[in-house]
This record gives C-alpha cells, structure tokens and sequence, in this order.
C-alpha cells in the first residue's frame, strides 16, 4: 500500500515535470493540445513570458520558478526513500522547513517590493531547493492517511465479525 | 482524559471558505500562481484550527485530510465565485492573445479561436476546470494541511502523574 502511494506521487510529479517540457515541443509541432497544458497549469502560475524559460521559441507550461518547484518536487520524490522510511513516516524539523523556504521567500519579497528584479536562473534554483522538501511532507502525509484508511476497515472489519458472532 | 479527536468539519469548511474566497476574487488570486500560495495558506489554517480543538498531538494523516477537504471545499466556492468575473478573465485571455504572437512566433490558425472559446462560459468547459481545481486543490491543500500539522500539531504533553497507591490507615486515623 505504501509502496503504491510512493510510485503513485512519484508518477504523478513526473507527469507534471513532462508536461511542462512537452507544452512547447507540442506547439512547435503545431499541435493544439499543447494549449490544453497551458490551460490545466493556468490555475497554478502566472505564465508570463518574460518569467519563463523557453524551447523552441515558445515558453514552458509554467514560470522558471514554477519550473523550479515542480523539478524539485520530483527530485525529492526519488530521494524520499533515501532519507525517510517508507515504512515509519516522520515529517522533517522545521527548521528544515524554514531553512530550505528562507531564499525564496526572500527572493519573492524582494521582487514584490520592487527591491531587485531576479533573474530566471535564480527564480529557478529558489523554487527549486522549495520544492525538495515538500514531497517529505506529502508523501508522509499521503502514507499516513492511507495508514487511517487501513486502520478503519481493519477495525470496521473487527467490528462487524464480533457482531456475527454475538448474534449466534 | 478526553483523548478524542476534534471534529475535523468544521476546520475543513472555514480553511475552504478562505481558499474559496482568496481563490476566486479577481486580482487577489493572482496569489495563486505562486505555487497555490492561498490553497496551501487554507489547508495550513485548518490543519491550526484543529490543532486548537485537538487535546492530543495530531498526526500528518490528520493534515492530509483535513487539508484535503478544505481544498475540495474551496475549489468548489472559488469555481462558483469565478463565473461572475468571467467577462473580466475574459479580457485577461484576450490580452494573452494579443502578446502571445510576440513571444511565441506562429501559430496554427484556428489557436486564437480555440482559446477564445476557451474563455466563454460553456458548462463542459466549467465542468473540466472544476474537476482539475478539485484535484490540483485537493492535493495542495493536503500538502498545507500537512506543513500545518508540522507546525501547530504537536503538544505538549504533561508526564502523567504516578498513580497514588492505597496509604495504610495510620493510627491516628484508626482511633
């Protein structure tokens, strides 16, 4: 089951990480369902082109930083299970938190309060080191309520076989 | 000692009211681009408020879930908020359309049509980008309703005190 909620986030990180690169290559081969991939990330990031990086001439799905959040995401994914038991979900310090938040936050303000425009690059990496720590979050979180899950039918199960057996 | 865990209705439906409401006003939801800023601020408000109810420390599965319905909640609000400024996310599209040529070089013909009809109410339209809200919320909430927990779930515990065992009647009280 855990092993299942694993590869599950894992495929579902990936996906997104493809779609991102797949959105420009789709249209440059003319194809209108490269527009249905800025639709579906449209929700999600601004898209606007002078914050994004580019292939072929068109820009990716969502903004570098955006790019950045969702590669970490995946990244983190593979390297959960180097540093977090599969089996014993712990969430990670909150320092951690903070620590790998602290430079995009800051990046962000700095940008909102009109005190440095970042590059690309750097929008990227900040939203990048964001991204790795938040598959320890939800993959622990995700495993843990499939735990619950497991638990309740368990004692449903428990529940309804005395009831059998009391009625006899 | 109550050891029972707190309702996790109510948490679920004020953190969806927030996303709802944060989610579907115009201007405001630009905070949403920034990786789902106001979703994840929603499933971390209602991972705190039932933290608040909670007597014992919460687990990240209880995160998960409450998050998860505050995320499906509030998708659901900020859809229906949405429907009434389409004709101002409307002329957002239109602006779109108008920049994209500069950035994105040619385009097959019929694209601007397709987007444009994109940005008209049709109810398959809505239904799609509901469903995908759900999903994307549903997720994102779950994720700030597990950061949440890691940041108001834990409590204090107090060492239990040792029980008292049984003290011999002493002689004063004999008499």
């Amino acid at each position: 089951m855990k092993k299942l909620i694993y590869f599950s986030i894992l495929s579902v990180t990936f996906l997104c990480v493809v779609l991102i690169f797949l959105a420009p290559i789709l249209l440059h081969f003319k194809s209108k369902y490269g527009f249905l991939i800025y639709f579906i990330f449209s929700p999600l990031c601004h898209q606007i082109p002078e914050r994004s990086f580019h292939i072929f001439g068109f820009q990716l799905a969502v903004c570098s930083r955006c790019t950045g959040i969702y590669l970490g995401l995946f990244i983190g994914s593979i390297f959960y299970p180097f540093f977090s038991s599969l089996k014993r979900q712990k969430l990670p310090p909150l320092k951690f938190f903070i620590f790998l938040a602290f430079p995009m936050g800051i990046d962000v303000f700095g940008n909102i309060l009109n005190l440095w425009i970042s590059p690309n690059i750097i929008r990227f990496f900040t939203g990048f080191i964001f991204g790795v720590i938040l598959p320890f979050y939800l993959i622990s979180g995700i495993m843990d309520l499939g735990e619950m899950k497991l638990n309740f039918n368990r004692n449903f199960i428990k529940a309804k076989n005395e009831n059998k057996t009391s009625n006899f | 000692m109550n050891n029972q865990k707190p309702d996790m209705f109510r948490p679920a439906l004020i953190g969806g009211l927030i996303i709802g409401l944060l989610s579907g006003l115009p201007v405001i939801q630009l905070g949403n681009c920034f990786c789902c800023l106001w979703v994840i601020a929603g499933g971390v408000f209602a991972a705190y408020l039932l933290s608040k109810e909670a007597k014992i420390s919460l687990k990240a599965g209880d995160g998960a879930i409450v998050g998860m319905f505050a995320g499906i909640i509030g998708a659901i609000i900020s859809s229906l908020i949405n429907l009434p400024f389409r004709a101002l996310n409307q002329q957002i599209v239109a602006r779109f359309l108008e920049r994209l040529p500069e950035y994105g070089g040619e385009f097959p013909q019929d694209m601007n049509l397709w987007l444009k009809r994109g940005a008209e109410f049709s109810l398959p339209m809505f239904m799609l980008g509901l469903v995908i809200s759900v999903i994307i919320y549903a997720l994102f909430g779950a994720l700030g309703g597990v950061i949440g927990t890691s940041l108001f779930g834990k409590k204090k515990t107090t060492p239990e005190t040792p029980p008292i065992p049984p003290s011999e009647p002493t002689k004063e009280q004999d008499k």
